[in-house]
């Protein structure tokens, strides 16, 4: 077995202990840098996410091997060019004002960093007037993805869609929303661009909204 | 004493089944302590965080460490038992020893619809049908509004709720609150209801449910500052700890039920240093969790287990035990309502837990049905009668009766059955009837249907007097300028 198949096999076991080893091995082995990162990194992602497409595999499982990839890119970056690692996508994320459940949001700002996007994590109980600054400061930020878990705080995304529209950005991103009281009518409401009930159908919905 | 300085009350509030045994309970309750002591809880008012730190907590910025000490005090101090009184200032509950009582959830944002059976977003209305409802049926035993008041705006709407439920029914209330503003309304209300506020307080019949820690070990703002409030104010209150296997909590149970023991001894620790000797009652739920779409699951084995521990535990601290039962994650009122149900109502009222909500509940909290009470109420009696369990003595053994029925006779004709068959549990709901092909068979769902329309249509709760009503109604007119004051602000 190559080292690069045997990295791809640590990264999908989900093996963090062992993945900069693996890669400091197939980088010695003589490998292409670019190669370690499409062949022994990104590649087990993408059989992953299949396999989770199929019931096979589960988000934890998902998850750890994001995390090990995410090791063995660290280690890769200094040694590529610039333009080598494809950013997908640039998004904020956060809970909104007065909401301190974030357990949903982490697991989507993980998914999607794993999947290739860009994320600023502002946090929890985060005011509409500090989403709108980080999304004036980033001018390349293609979408907002807002969490609340409270039905006494879901209104929260109701103002920060009202921020965005006062502060004329509302049409620069894509509103993303979340949470076990919200759905898609109440999205619908507030005039966000979209809502999913889960982690993994969230990354596939912001992969969506940057192609379109 | 297996530790030292806390007494063991495990035999004293022995259930008629545990989860774990006195020794298990021993290391539980020595691995919480070790945790409140070495591990950093995040304390989100800054009240309380003084409160902490005068006491002799170490605090880190927003997040404190509490000495054993301080929790072994508030064990002593917080009352085992309270009385919590029906609407005419009856006891109607003793929580405390091993009294299972049950009753209904909290406010949630959707409800079954009973013409329709379409979820739609709930309304005061739901809740008031589910006062009636509750009020008709023996096994309910308090309420919750179990239907938020989506018709009014939301920032007041306990206090909404809070005016439905007293109007509609008689039964112990617990409410909740969006902010202690809120819970202040709903005192008054009670006030009203009593004669005068003292007058409520001297016999409760409504508790505040103030809140939850955020798992992991995280005290939120606005449920401490409700804490403190009931506290202060000789409320009884409630904190509630949600543990979720492998997200929020280590997926293991005796972790998860450490760290959710851990934020509830907070809780209880704060409750006690604010005012030393005020009533509160701390559960914890333990949920598993679906990792394909990393759902949480309120129907489990691991939901039975989890909850169990933590009642083992408060009964050996002799501590007031919120338990949760009857909810399921079902879409309906179906078969996975009816096992989820059975199980958790089963082993929480075997297991002696004091005040159990949830009932009515289905989709996971999210939404409620007329339809889930009436199965729930009729799950709680047949729990309730295995839990009686059943006496041996003379009587019961009937040896004579035995001798002198004898050999191929039959014991329908006899005194000591017309005695003693009336004990024998009845169903209120079941059909066990022998199959008439000219009787069409009715499924159990459609004879809960009945059964609820048929309560909707005759029962009438006790009302309250006129001017009773136009206190409550005022005090929710001036809730209402409240919240449109805080607004334009």
């Amino acid at each position: 077995m190559s080292k690069i198949t045997e990295l791809a096999v640590v990264v999908e076991e989900g093996r963090i202990d062992d993945v900069v080893a693996a890669v400091e091995a197939a980088l010695e082995e003589g490998n292409a840098p670019m190669d370690i990162l499409n062949a022994g990194l990104i590649d087990p992602i993408n059989v992953l996410g299949e396999k989770f497409r199929l019931g096979e595999v589960y988000v934890p499982e998902l998850l750890i091997s994001s995390k090990a990839m995410k090791m063995g890119v660290d280690r890769i970056k200094p040694l590529l060019a610039a333009g080598d690692v494809k950013v997908l996508g640039k998004a904020v994320f956060c809970t909104v004002e007065g909401d301190m459940h974030d357990i949903g949001k982490n697991l989507v700002v993980l998914l999607l960093e794993s999947a290739g996007f860009e994320v600023i994590d502002l946090g929890m109980d985060v005011e509409p007037d500090d989403i709108v600054e980080a999304i004036q400061e980033n001018d390349d930020v293609q979408i907002l993805g807002m969490s609340a878990m409270l039905t006494t705080t879901m209104y929260a995304m109701k103002e920060t869609i009202e921020a965005l529209e006062e502060a004329g950005l509302r049409d620069r991103v894509k509103v993303l929303i979340g949470g076990a009281p919200v759905n898609q009518i109440f999205a619908d409401q507030i005039g966000a661009d979209g809502y999913t009930t889960n982690a993994p159908s969230a990354v596939e919905l912001c992969k969506k909204l940057v192609v379109a | 004493m297996a530790i030292e300085g806390i007494k063991s009350y495990y035999s004293a509030n022995k259930a008629k089944y545990t989860t774990i045994t006195e020794e298990e309970c021993e290391v539980i309750i020595e691995a919480t302590l070790e945790i409140m002591e070495t591990a950093e809880q995040i304390i989100g008012e800054k009240r309380t965080l003084e409160i902490l730190e005068k006491a002799g907590c170490p605090v880190n910025g927003k997040k404190v460490t509490i000495p054993r000490a301080l929790v072994l005090k508030a064990i002593e101090t917080a009352p085992s038992s309270f009385t919590l009184y029906n609407r005419n200032g009856e006891p109607a509950m003793e929580i405390g020893g091993t009294n299972s009582y049950f009753g209904l959830g909290p406010t949630n944002p959707y409800f079954c619809d009973f013409e329709s059976e379409e979820r739609r977003t709930s309304v005061s209305d739901d809740t008031k049908k589910c006062m009636i409802v509750a009020d008709a049926l023996p096994n309910i035993d308090f309420v919750m509004s179990l239907s938020g008041s989506n018709d009014g705006p939301a920032n007041n709407a306990e206090v909404m709720e809070m005016k439905m439920m007293l109007q509609n029914t008689t039964k112990p209330i617990i409410g909740w609150g969006n902010s202690p503003e809120g819970i202040a309304e709903i005192i008054e209300m009670c006030g009203a209801v009593a004669g005068s506020v003292e007058a409520f307080k001297e016999k409760p019949f409504v508790g505040i449910y103030v809140g939850d820690p955020v798992t992991p070990l995280t005290h939120p703002k606005d449920s401490l500052e409700k804490l403190l409030y009931c506290c202060e104010n000789n409320i009884p209150a409630i904190y509630l700890s949600d543990s979720q296997l492998g997200t929020l909590t280590p997926v293991t149970l005796a972790g998860s039920v450490v760290v959710g023991l851990a934020e509830v001894l907070t809780g209880l620790v704060i409750s006690q240093l604010v005012n030393e000797g005020c009533i509160y009652v701390g559960g914890v739920i333990n949920l598993s969790v679906d990792m394909k779409p990393v759902n949480v699951c309120y129907g489990s084995p691991e939901f039975c287990l989890g909850n169990g521990a933590c009642y083992d535990v408060l009964h050996y601290l002799n501590l007031p035990i919120w338990g949760t039962a009857n909810i399921t994650d079902s879409k309906f009122v179906d078969e996975q309502a009816a096992i989820e149900g059975s199980m958790t109502s089963l082993t929480s009222c075997l297991n002696g837990a004091h005040l159990i909500h949830d009932a009515g509940f289905i989709e996971g909290a999210m939404s409620a049905a007329l339809e889930q009470i009436v199965m729930n109420n009729e799950i709680i009696s047949y729990a309730r009668r295995v839990r009686e369990g059943m006496v041996i003595n003379e009587e019961t053994l009937a040896l004579d009766l035995i001798r002198s029925v004898g050999a191929g006779g039959t014991f329908i004709t006899e005194m000591h059955t017309l005695k003693n068959f009336r004990k024998v549990w009845e169903s209120t709901l079941f059909d066990h009837t022998i199959y008439d092909p000219a009787i069409k068979p009715t499924r159990m769902y459609q004879r809960m249907k009945d059964r609820v329309a048929s309560i909707l249509a005759t029962h009438k709760p006790q009302p309250l007097e006129p001017e009773t009503i136009e206190k409550i109604e005022k005090i929710y007119q001036s809730s209402l300028e409240r919240i449109s004051k805080g607004k334009k602000k």
